[in-house]
């Protein structure tokens, strides 16, 4: 019992700290482009389905397959930020809902048609393998997804607070036009910022493919799964980030140990509506 | 003339404001912008920088940035210290002051810019990992000031400087803003704060209602009856109260 609470609490974590990242990468767009992506996980959902082709037709390990998508995806990320939501810059919220609501549906729907609603694995040989220590076993690829998770939010944290080009950002985040008035071309940096809040998407789905199984519904379910992310550690936190998306993956985790996998998806609804009530700016905050 | 706007025409959408005003600064000189509340020298300056839309020329040596983005006006020089500071919150004293310095023309200058930032105010290098929006107001303005330096204009826009400030910032800021003067910085000075701006300036033009209405040398405006009247709350002699703080 206390071993498979451990083993719950671990394994959870570490994925949590993938679901860290992929939360981040929406709360940055959200942050400074002020423009709420319900495209995001259909974004990590591409990105799983395009690992899993390229590991069935060509047989590209998934994570070499990271390397060539995820700067890809962020290529369209900032090709998504010029293209489409630019131009809903500023205008209400539902209009810009609509539009990634829309784009959402588009990529969801094209997966949908291709791949059909069918689970896609990756059957890599390392999938099963595990690290014991002691009597708590650590599959390797949680374990990759936590170490991955965590490089990756450690240097987005670096980007966003001790380089110029994160200096650009937060201020054209404060107020856009006084940063324009001070040199700073802001629809630029809106659009580095998408780039990078998709990339997020994308490493997401590359990382988790190997763990979970790609389907259509992924893309509803991340884009879930992430608003909760940072709702739990509170909205445009990076520490925050973290804690909730640990704490999510323990509480689904530990779900699935207990009960079976879809009680345990529920459960962190279950979790997310209690904190809703109790913290609503979230674990880390009392009050604002 | 560094600086040269012509038949500038601005507004709020589709309400015009400024109705076709033209105004010029010589380099290293400083020039006022006087009015009421409401006359138009807010929106004539967000229009010269990029942040209204409008028509006319604004010519910077020569240059026309009329069809220019705000950003590349700041970066080709014209730099504005906007009204009521608006330092960028949640961020320190140093990346406010960094934030302007980020483009190419003065990327490189940046620590000496810097250090030039520092002996002028020596109090922003005090608080410089402080959060901007916790420091006073006269603090704010001393960064907004600062931050605007970082970008090396060739023409200073400052906005309502002295707007919201105790008597006593009032004071300093008039003195930071006479000092940079002498360093040969080109200065376009936008007050309510009509004698004070009218005796730091060379030259000054009294905008009313979106039309300049008069011009001249500022110490001419000074002792203008017109001026005097409507700006100043004082008859053709200069007062008591005013030959006293002389």
């Amino acid at each position: 019992m206390l071993v498979a609470i451990l083993q719950g609490l671990i394994s959870g974590a570490l994925v949590g700290g993938m679901y860290a990242t992929v939360g981040i990468g929406l709360t940055l767009v959200f942050g400074v482009v002020r423009i709420v992506n319900f495209a995001h996980g259909s974004f990590l959902m591409a990105a799983a389905y395009a690992s899993w082709l390229m590991y069935e037709r060509y047989g590209i390990d998934p994570y070499l397959s990271g390397l060539i998508l995820v700067p890809s995806f962020f290529v369209l990320g900032v090709a998504y930020y010029w293209g489409l939501m630019r131009p809903m810059v500023g205008k209400s919220l539902l209009a810009q809902s609509l539009l990634t609501i829309a784009v959402g549906y588009v990529i969801d729907n094209t997966a949908l048609g291709l791949f059909s609603s069918q689970m896609r694995v990756v059957a890599v040989p390392y999938a099963v393998a595990s690290l014991s220590i002691g009597p708590i076993a650590l599959p390797v690829t949680r374990l990759i997804a936590g170490g991955v998770g965590l490089c990756a939010t450690t240097i987005m944290y670096l980007l966003l607070w001790r380089t110029g080009m994160g200096i650009a950002v937060r201020a054209a985040a404060a107020d856009r036009p006084i940063a324009e008035a001070m040199g700073i071309n802001t629809h630029s940096a809106q659009a580095v910022v998408t780039g990078i809040g998709i990339a997020c998407a994308a490493l997401g789905g590359v990382v988790l493919l190997p763990i979970f199984a790609a389907s259509p519904s992924m893309g509803a379910d991340f884009t879930f799964l992430s608003f909760l992310i940072i709702v739990l550690g509170g909205m445009g936190s990076f520490f925050g980030a973290l804690v909730g998306g640990v704490i999510l993956g323990i509480t689904e985790n530990l779900g699935a140990t207990f009960f079976d996998g879809s009680t345990g998806h529920m459960l962190t609804f279950v979790l997310f509506v209690v904190l809703l009530v109790f913290r609503p700016y979230g674990v880390l905050v009392r009050r604002r | 003339m560094l600086l040269e706007v012509r038949d500038l025409r601005t507004g709020y959408g589709a309400v015009e404001v400024v109705h076709g005003i033209s105004f010029e600064l010589a380099a290293g000189s400083m020039v006022g912008l006087i009015g009421a509340n409401g006359a138009g020298k807010s929106g004539a300056m967000h229009a010269i920088c990029g942040l209204l839309r409008h028509t006319g020329a604004v010519l910077l040596d020569g240059q026309d940035l009329a069809r220019m983005s705000a950003h590349d006006r700041a970066r080709a020089g014209l730099i504005m210290v906007p009204e009521g500071r608006r330092v960028f919150p949640g961020m320190s004293v140093r990346d406010n002051l960094l934030s302007a310095s980020l483009h190419r023309r003065v990327r490189g200058r940046a620590q000496q810019t810097l250090d030039t930032v520092f002996h002028t105010f020596p109090r922003l290098q005090e608080r410089l990992n402080q959060a901007a929006e916790t420091l006073s107001g006269g603090e704010q303005q001393m960064l907004a000031i600062g931050r605007t330096m970082m970008g090396q204009p060739r023409v200073m826009v400052l906005d309502e400087p002295s707007l919201g400030l105790s008597p006593l910032f009032v004071q300093e800021v008039f003195r930071v803003i006479g000092a940079l003067r002498e360093t040969g910085l080109t200065i376009l000075l936008v007050e309510q704060n009509v004698h004070h701006c009218l005796e730091l300036s060379d030259y000054a033009y009294v905008l009313e209602q979106g039309h300049i209405v008069l011009q001249g040398a500022a110490s001419d405006l000074l002792v203008d009856p017109r001026v005097r009247a409507a700006y100043l709350g004082t008859s053709n002699q200069p007062s008591e109260a005013e030959e006293v703080r002389q």
